[in-house]
């Protein structure tokens, strides 16, 4: 009634396959990619609560040597974490910037002064934008 | 080549980015040590395995990120060698690296 024969049929169903397969196909690369993302955006919001615990730990009367060696760790957390690596110079800028934060708290001898400089490095922590 | 021990002719322990903020600064080693090797064309081989503490980002960034800018990759690492040994000097290989590819990318 149509005037559709075989072929007509073969091909219909050829390309209307290849369509659904191709939109399969960019469906999965859409979902891993928003995966991924999600992904990402956990892990660097771990690795944030990691640091503002690391920067809870230090407390005013610690030895000196117990404050260098939280010191020293927390620059080996900020050296080498690779999970900024698309906005790594946002990531330096910040790094560098806790880094000296973190410095002047562990080398702080007045109480108040080390409340202070704790808090304000905690809410840099907190405002960073990733 | 010059050996320079960085704990016995710097400090054991770095410091931040400036004297403002505290001793033994990224500012200092580049005022005291770096300028005159790159002026002078002095190629020296760095040896940290005698400091006690890792090297911060904001030290790195202030002694070594501003050489590479000044004077480009080229010339920053036929003047900057860092002892191919030990833990603390693999480390700060690693980070010189990351330092001068983020400085030269501004």
């Amino acid at each position: 009634m149509f005037g559709f024969n075989d072929n007509d049929l073969i091909l219909f169903f050829t390309i209307f396959g290849s369509l659904i397969a191709f939109l399969a196909l960019i469906y999965a690369i859409f979902y891993n990619f928003s995966n991924d993302k999600k992904k990402l955006k956990k892990e660097r919001k771990e690795f944030l609560k990691k640091l503002s615990s690391s920067v809870k730990k230090i407390k005013f009367n610690d030895l000196n040597t117990i404050k260098e060696e939280k010191l020293d760790d927390f620059r080996d957390e900020i050296n080498f974490c690779e999970l900024f690596d698309d906005q790594e110079k946002n990531y330096m800028k910040f790094s560098e910037k806790i880094d000296d934060d973190f410095y002047l708290l562990a080398n702080e001898f007045c109480e108040q002064n080390f409340k202070v400089l704790k808090n304000n490095l905690l809410s840099t922590i907190r405002s960073f934008k990733y | 080549m010059l050996i320079f021990d960085f704990a016995e002719k710097f400090a054991k322990a770095p410091g931040p980015r400036t004297e403002k903020i505290g001793p033994n600064s990224g500012a200092k080693f580049r005022e005291k040590f770096l300028e005159d090797w790159f002026k002078n064309n002095q190629a020296v081989e760095i040896d940290v395995s005698g400091t006690v503490m890792n090297f911060g980002p904001s030290f790195l960034s202030e002694a070594f990120g501003k050489m590479a800018k000044e004077y480009g990759k080229e010339k920053f690492y036929s003047i900057i060698h860092v002892k191919d040994e030990g833990k603390r000097n693999l480390k700060l290989k690693q980070l010189i690296d990351k330092h001068v590819d983020i400085a030269l990318s501004k």
